[in-house]
């Protein structure tokens, strides 16, 4: 066969084929059985050797993995606490407030060093933990680690929201300190959504099973399980838990600025837009803040997300700079 | 990190807010290039385990050099360094054998079942075959198989002309059709 009709065929098969060469194509093949025949051979051999390549599995990680790599270089976020120092940093506060044994009785080691990693309002990064652990850390957030886990287990400090994915290992568990309540993990990946300003904590889990423990001196602790596509909200003010199904994807996929909110006062809606866009966002009026809306968001611009909220509610808002002010 | 859409920038509007320091524009250069060039990492090391770990180093050299680097077309750059890293893996470790079983696999995953009754032996048979051609006949024709990257982009990774790139590719298909018909099967 001559090298014109393997061009014309190839160029067939990717349909960039001239409707004039399509027509020389056609009549060389209807002219011969033969040409038929081997027509159809290169075109299976044009297609079977697309199927040489496989789909790669590890995009995510190796973007995490990118990720981490630019943030070790960026000095002004990351910082290190040498625990034997106490540093009076807030999340080390908490700690000792609570009472956790194994801190306190710590003697000073130069070994242990933790990393601190704090996300202003409009950040978001991902980086891997010393377990290849990954997390992806919101905006207006902090996560603590120590540089090597402890041999019985993995604590990790978070205050803010994180989404985690955990690699398994049976024999040490991975822990994430939330205040009062601790998340517990073997391998799975979730949500943890712990804002201190806020007076909710909320686990939402996508993939495996995780046990959540509030505990509060005095009281018997309090265990709830999770399976996938199960959230648990707890009232930090009461100890009241709510365990309800949820979609993990919409949760988790923060990531991707997109946002969903089910039955949500206005108040909340503009409190995690501000902090994932940092904008001020005021809503004087306490009647139109408890409004409560459903919408989603996806990757929507933010001129487009106010004007859905105001329409939504009923309102109207003036937006100069960075400062929006909604209003009756 | 405000989300434009980064997607209808061209490679080199990325590059250049690359050269500002824009995380985005890597992250936008990533998803664009990742698949293309893990899959062609393979024609060299055929270990997608390997390649997916030699993409994600390219990248952080791309990010670690941004400044330094004068690059002035993206794609082009890409695809050179990977096939560069690839050759510099071959060195130190030894290219796996592709075992046939792999491709069943492979096959059953994306065929719908009358494919499989009808194409799955031709198919599978084709995979090992290419396998066996001569070294720049194979490159070629799996090179052309990536979307992503045509006979010009071929022909400056090879060190060929376009008009080779185009002949050689002829002579793949046409080696592999004898390979098939004097391995007695008809497809």
């Amino acid at each position: 066969m001559e090298e014109l009709y393997y061009q014309l065929i190839t160029e067939y098969y990717h349909q960039t084929i001239t409707e004039r060469d399509l027509t020389i194509l056609q009549e060389w093949v209807a002219s011969n059985p033969a040409h038929e025949t081997e027509f159809r051979e290169v075109i299976l051999i044009l297609d079977a050797s697309k199927r040489y390549y496989q789909e790669p599995v590890s995009q995510e990680n190796s973007w995490a993995k990118i990720t981490a790599h630019i943030n070790q270089n960026q000095q002004p976020v990351r910082r290190k606490f040498p625990f034997a120092k106490l540093g009076m940093a807030a999340s080390l506060l908490i700690i000792i407030s609570l009472g956790i044994t194994h801190y306190k009785n710590r003697k000073a080691n130069p070994q242990n060093q933790f990393t601190e990693i704090i996300n202003p309002y409009g950040q978001q990064s991902s980086f891997i933990l010393p377990d290849s652990s990954i997390v992806y850390l919101n905006a207006g957030s902090k996560l603590k680690y120590p540089k090597h886990f402890k041999s019985n287990k993995r604590l990790v400090i978070l205050e803010g929201e994180a989404f985690f994915d955990v690699r398994h290992q049976t024999i040490q568990p991975f822990i994430i300190q939330t205040g009062k309540v601790s998340t517990t993990v073997l391998g799975t990946s979730f949500n943890v959504k712990a804002f201190p300003k806020e007076s909710q904590i909320a686990v939402t889990v996508k993939t495996g099973k995780v046990g959540v423990v509030f505990k509060e001196k005095n009281h018997p602790a309090v265990t709830s399980f999770l399976l996938p596509d199960q959230q648990l909200r707890i009232d930090t003010k009461t100890g009241k838990t709510n365990k309800n199904e949820i979609s993990a994807e919409a949760i988790c996929d923060w990531r991707n600025y997109r946002m969903v909110f089910y039955n949500a006062s206005l108040k909340e809606i503009t409190t995690t837009i501000e902090r994932t866009y940092k904008l001020d966002i005021a809503v004087k009026d306490p009647a139109l803040a408890a409004i409560k809306v459903t919408t989603s968001f996806n990757k929507t611009p933010v001129d487009q997300m106010l004007k859905t909220l105001a329409a939504l509610t009923g309102s109207q808002y003036t937006k100069s700079n960075n400062t929006i002010i909604f209003y009756k | 990190m405000k989300p434009h859409n980064y997607n209808v920038f061209s490679d080199e509007e990325l590059l250049a807010l690359l050269h500002q320091d824009d995380t985005l524009s890597l992250q936008t250069i990533f998803s664009r290039y990742y698949t293309p060039l893990t899959q062609f990492s393979t024609i060299f090391t055929k270990d997608i385990t390997a390649s997916e770990v030699l993409i994600s180093d390219l990248f952080i050299k791309l990010w670690d050099n941004r400044k330094q680097l004068e690059i002035r077309l993206l794609k082009p750059y890409l695809f050179q360094s990977a096939k560069n890293l690839s050759l510099n893996h071959l060195k130190k470790n030894k290219p796996l054998l592709e075992p046939l079983e792999n491709h069943e696999t492979l096959l059953s995953e994306h065929l719908t079942p009358f494919e499989i009754l009808t194409n799955r032996e031709s198919q599978q048979r084709i995979l090992s075959l290419i396998n066996l051609l001569p070294e720049r006949q194979r490159e070629v024709l799996l090179m052309s198989r990536i979307e992503q990257i045509d006979k010009t982009n071929i022909a400056p990774l090879l060190g060929i002309t376009v008009r080779t790139v185009e002949t050689t590719l002829y002579q793949a298909i046409k080696s592999l059709r004898t390979l098939l018909s004097t391995s007695g099967e008809k497809i």
